[in-house]
């Protein structure tokens, strides 16, 4: 969309979202995320921070919205 | 697999709040207060058998730097200084929009000359307004 002028908006400037997600290789989690982390970097969740994430987890079943197989991760970790 | 959270609570859980995950199809944004312990982070990764959120390097790569940008912080000031970040790319695309509009106005001559004509500057300023009806 351009202004009165056509000038101030530039009709051919591409918008950062225009492309979609998938068309762009940056932006993917394969891009991101590392393959061989630390084993033993201090963002492993332990029994400890699973135990408190169970409950937030489980907080979603109120709306139905729980993720079944994150808290059976989480639960796992917990010894639940 | 990689969750993120989708909803803060906005009452105790006692209280009947709830904080949802979702599978993340993209990445929430990345603010200081974010970081650290699993506990106070909102993705989460499963990976090889095992639970865990985003590493360092793996924030650093969501906000546009490369591998090792802030390694010279402690670590508190790392998540910190990434929350904080502008994106790289974001920056570039801005500075492209700048440089277009220069272009244009460069293109457009008279557009950069001094109001000669003050009746005619409101008639395009209101027509401009007009584009942002409030």
């Amino acid at each position: 969309m351009g202004g009165p002028t056509g000038w101030w908006t530039h009709d051919t400037s591409p918008r950062p979202d225009d492309a979609p997600p998938s068309s762009d290789p940056a932006s993917s989690w394969s891009h991101i995320v590392e393959e061989t982390p630390d084993p033993h970097g201090p963002f492993w969740v332990t029994t400890e921070q699973a135990e408190k994430l169970v409950p937030r987890i489980e907080s979603a079943e109120k709306v139905g919205k729980v993720d079944p197989f994150l808290l059976e991760i989480l639960r796992g970790l917990t010894g639940q | 697999m990689i969750w993120r959270k989708s909803a803060r609570p906005r009452a105790a859980l006692s209280e009947g709040g709830y904080e949802t995950w979702v599978t993340a199809d993209r990445s929430n944004t990345l603010t200081g207060y974010d970081g650290g312990l699993a506990t106070r982070q909102t993705h989460l990764i499963y990976q090889d058998g095992r639970l865990r959120t985003l590493t360092l390097t793996e924030w650093e790569r969501l906000a546009g730097f490369p591998d090792g940008w802030t390694a010279s912080l402690p670590t508190s000031e790392r998540y910190g200084t990434l929350g904080d970040s502008f994106h790289p790319g974001v920056a570039e695309w801005l500075g492209g929009r700048i440089t277009a509009v220069h272009d244009g106005l460069t293109a457009h001559p008279t557009l950069l000359d001094p109001v000669t004509d003050p009746a005619r500057a409101a008639v395009e300023f209101d027509q401009q307004l007009a584009l942002f009806p409030v």
